[in-house]
């Protein structure tokens, strides 16, 4: 089962989102960047779906840490954000690949599951 | 110019016209003065030429008369007493009162003395009983005697007259010796007539023996028979005679001047005012005389001057004086007159002067004037009070170089592009009230303005820059603390309602709902249409606070034009379905791919796409027309809608506007799509342009200039 870490500290999006996916994957779930990134190294999970704005270590600062590990490197990272798109995170999208980016408000959730499916098939 | 300069010059303008008037007046006192001077000269001379030959005259009578007795001598040699009577009767000597006494005086040789007493003494043709006592005296026995016969006026000094010798007397001696030398009438030196007690003169003339050669002088001696002498009264001459109302201004005195004599005391015959001006060497007057006037041998000289009243009467000495005090009255009063009026006129500037420095001081803006070389003319006090430079430490030097300008980063605007400069090597006003540039004051501290630079021109002529500013820094900080709080409410507001919209999302799907009645179906379906608005509100409202905020990013990617167009058609075309609106794509343009950012350029097809076909009317009908003309890409989208009235279009692309009609149409709705599409495409150096017949339908152009076709092509 591919392995799923929701990192946000908006504790109804975690609730909604392992909901809708703890039928098909192994959710885990982490509520800042800090815990996050601990999480990440030791568990590797498939995809993880990261919010910017976050207590103790933010999004942004989680992931550029991340990518510096050996598996962090080829992580599959969504960022899951309501920020929009300022000059680091389209750098991040555009040059650290495999990272996609997605405004939480503007996305239809279905089309989130849909995202998230094709990206874990591959 | 300053006050007082204009003060000077009126005063210098009022003098000069005073002093211009005084000197016409001088020149008309000359004028006057040298026409009554040569009148009273001329008046002068008239009055000494008309004494003068009255004096002339009264000699030449005297002359007649001792001519006369000659005369009468010629006639009847040795005439009687009633011949003599008889004569002077008839010749009128009555009216000569200066005539003191005439007498006839006969030579009677010693040898002929008896008998010529007693013949004398026998004649009783003066009084009955004959003149007894007649005798020649003084006693004494002479050669000869001339001895005085008759003797007229008749009186009782007169006969006493009778028989006095001439010989006797050494100074009529002479007088009568000359007389009968030259055969002419001889006058005297001075005598003073013992009556009168006046001066006088005695005047004689010879009487021959009749047929007697008279050639030379030893001739005349032998042929001479007696003399005729008057004696006459200077006094009552000049008194009677020459004393006339015509010329009582003027004074005289006749000298004996004989033989080059000197004007004195001993040569003065007499005077007409007792010497008070006539013989004063103390009194000077321009109008005097000198005449002389030969009497017998004798040289008599007539000394005139005018006395002090000479042309004292009005108009003649008053005249000068009368121009001199109207000309100087009349410079006074023009003087006064220019002096008020223009010191009057003078105010009137300076109030209006100082009314225009009190509106241009009083003024919030800080205001500043500069010549076409960039001098400071002039600042006003908000100028003085925002910089801290005073009008008088900056004014005639640079303004570029007193007034340090920054950008908002604090970096030194170089002078070539600061406003001022700009505005005087273009001529091109400048306004700015974005904040982009800062004056830093005297403390080094700094302020953002607004400004605005105006030419300042006389006839069509440059003369100077007008700048105007004032410190917008508190508009800026009520405008970036406005933004931020739209940025930061968007944001907060984003999070519930995208958790909302995806437990909405899933409680969608859900079999429940789906059982639901219909009545909640229609409840869960208005709050997710309701979710979704607030949604793009926030979206709209994150829109504008970027563009407010200057901080839109933009991200230029490879775009095919065309193919996002074609996408978004196809989008629009799921909301236009059940509206029975139809969606038309007329693209000939070949794919273009340009360079810029898609996300936005999307944003841009979807929001004037969506409007045609929210505004349009069921079964109507949405044509989009791509065309290329000159540099541009033209998105034309026709809809056949309600049509937006002429006044709306005007305001159709600034934030939150919408129409009356929109509003009734469609409910919801920003009125910020199109700012922010215009937003956009300004920043692409793009535009957004609009036609439009209300009740038939609008256009919407996009235009995107080609020059996007290259990377960095955006003109922003």
């Amino acid at each position: 089962m591919k392995k799923i870490l929701i990192i946000d500290d908006e504790l109804a999006y975690v609730k909604l989102l392992r909901d809708v996916l703890s039928s098909t994957y192994e959710v885990l779930d982490a509520q800042n960047g800090q815990t996050g990134l601990e999480i990440s190294l030791k568990e590797k999970p498939d995809l993880i779906l990261l919010d910017i704005r976050m207590p103790i270590m933010d999004g942004m600062t989680m992931l550029k840490k991340l990518r510096k590990d050996h598996y962090g490197k080829t992580a599959k990272v969504i960022l899951l954000t309501n920020l929009e798109a300022n000059d680091t995170i389209v750098k991040q999208v555009v040059e650290d690949q495999p990272t996609y980016y997605f405004v939480k408000s503007d996305i239809k959730l279905e089309d989130l599951l849909e995202k998230i499916k094709v990206l874990l098939a591959s | 110019m300053s006050p007082r300069v204009k003060k000077m010059s009126v005063f210098v303008l009022a003098s000069g016209v005073a002093c211009m008037i005084l000197l016409l007046t001088y020149f008309i006192w000359l004028y006057t003065n040298k026409t009554i001077q040569e009148g009273l000269q001329n008046e002068f001379t008239r009055q000494t030429e008309d004494i003068e030959i009255s004096l002339t005259q009264r000699v030449q009578a005297y002359t007649n008369v001792l001519y006369n007795v000659q005369g009468l001598f010629a006639v009847q040699p040795f005439f009687d007493r009633p011949t003599w009577d008889n004569f002077l009767e008839t010749s009128q000597f009555g009216q000569y009162p200066d005539i003191n006494h005439l007498t006839y005086t006969i030579i009677v040789p010693d040898s002929q003395k008896q008998a010529f007493i007693d013949k004398i003494r026998a004649d009783r043709s003066v009084r009955p009983q004959g003149l007894p006592n007649f005798t020649i005296y003084p006693e004494g026995k002479r050669d000869s005697y001339a001895v005085v016969v008759f003797v007229w006026p008749v009186d009782d000094d007169s006969l006493r007259t009778s028989g006095y010798d001439l010989f006797t007397s050494p100074a009529r001696k002479i007088v009568i010796e000359n007389a009968r030398d030259m055969n002419i009438p001889v006058a005297s030196e001075k005598v003073i007539i013992v009556v009168d007690q006046a001066p006088g003169f005695i005047f004689s003339a010879p009487l021959y023996k009749p047929n007697m050669p008279l050639t030379t002088v030893e001739q005349r001696r032998a042929a001479i028979a007696g003399y005729v002498s008057g004696v006459f009264n200077l006094r009552t001459l000049f008194e009677k005679a020459l004393n006339s109302p015509n010329h009582k201004d003027i004074a005289f005195a006749l000298y004996d001047t004989t033989g080059d004599a000197s004007f004195s005391a001993e040569t003065l015959l007499d005077t007409n005012d007792n010497g008070k001006y006539s013989t004063s060497s103390a009194y000077t007057t321009p109008y005097k005389t000198i005449e002389h006037i030969s009497i017998g041998t004798r040289t008599w000289t007539l000394k005139m001057v005018a006395k002090p009243s000479f042309g004292g009467d009005f108009p003649y000495m008053v005249m000068p004086w009368v121009v001199g005090a109207g000309g100087i009255l009349l410079s006074i009063l023009l003087f006064t007159i220019i002096y008020l009026q223009g010191r009057s006129a003078e105010r009137q500037v300076e109030l209006e002067k100082a009314r225009d420095e009190a509106i241009l001081f009083s003024i919030g803006e800080g205001l500043f004037v500069i010549d076409t070389t960039g001098k400071v003319i002039l600042v006003n006090r908000a100028f003085e009070e925002m910089t801290g430079i005073k009008q008088s430490q900056i004014v005639g030097k640079s303004f570029v170089s007193q007034i340090r300008a920054e950008d908002a980063s604090g970096n030194l605007i170089p002078d070539e592009k600061r406003p001022v400069v700009k505005t005087l090597r273009e001529g091109k006003e400048i306004q700015s009230t974005n904040g982009d540039f800062y004056i830093v004051r005297t403390d080094h501290t700094r302020f953002p303005i607004a400004f605005k630079t105006s030419l300042v021109s006389m006839n069509n002529k440059m003369i100077g820059v007008l700048g105007i500013f004032r410190d917008i820094t508190r508009e800026l900080e009520v405008d970036k603390a406005k933004t931020e709080f739209v940025s930061i409410a968007s944001h907060q507001l984003r999070t519930p309602l995208g958790i909302e919209k995806w437990y909405l999302e899933i409680l969608k799907g859900d079999s429940y709902l789906k059982k639901a009645p219909r009545q909640i179906a229609t409840y869960f379906h208005e709050v997710t249409r309701n979710n979704e608005r607030v949604l793009a509100l926030v979206r709209d409202l994150l829109s504008v606070s970027r563009i407010d905020q200057g901080s839109v990013k933009n991200n230029p990617t490879e775009v095919k034009v065309s193919a996002l167009l074609r996408i978004v058609v196809r989008r629009m075309r799921i909301i236009a379905h059940p509206k029975k609106v139809t969606i038309t794509l007329h693209d000939k343009v070949k794919e273009l791919t340009f360079y810029i950012d898609g996300m936005r350029l999307e944003e841009v097809f979807e929001n004037i796409i969506a409007n045609a076909v929210d505004y349009n009317k069921p079964g109507g009908s949405v044509d989009i027309t791509v065309t290329i003309e000159k540099n541009t890409l033209n998105i034309a989208v026709t809809d056949t809608g309600i049509g937006i009235s002429t006044d709306d279009q005007k305001k159709l692309f600034t934030k939150f506007f919408r129409s009356a009609e929109g509003t009734t149409h469609k409910a919801e709705g920003t009125g910020l799509g199109l700012y922010v599409t215009k937003a956009y495409l300004k920043e692409w150096g793009g535009d957004i342009s609009v036609t439009s017949t209300v009740g038939q339908g609008s256009t919407f152009t996009v235009g995107l200039p080609l020059s996007l076709q290259k990377r960095g092509g955006e003109t922003s």
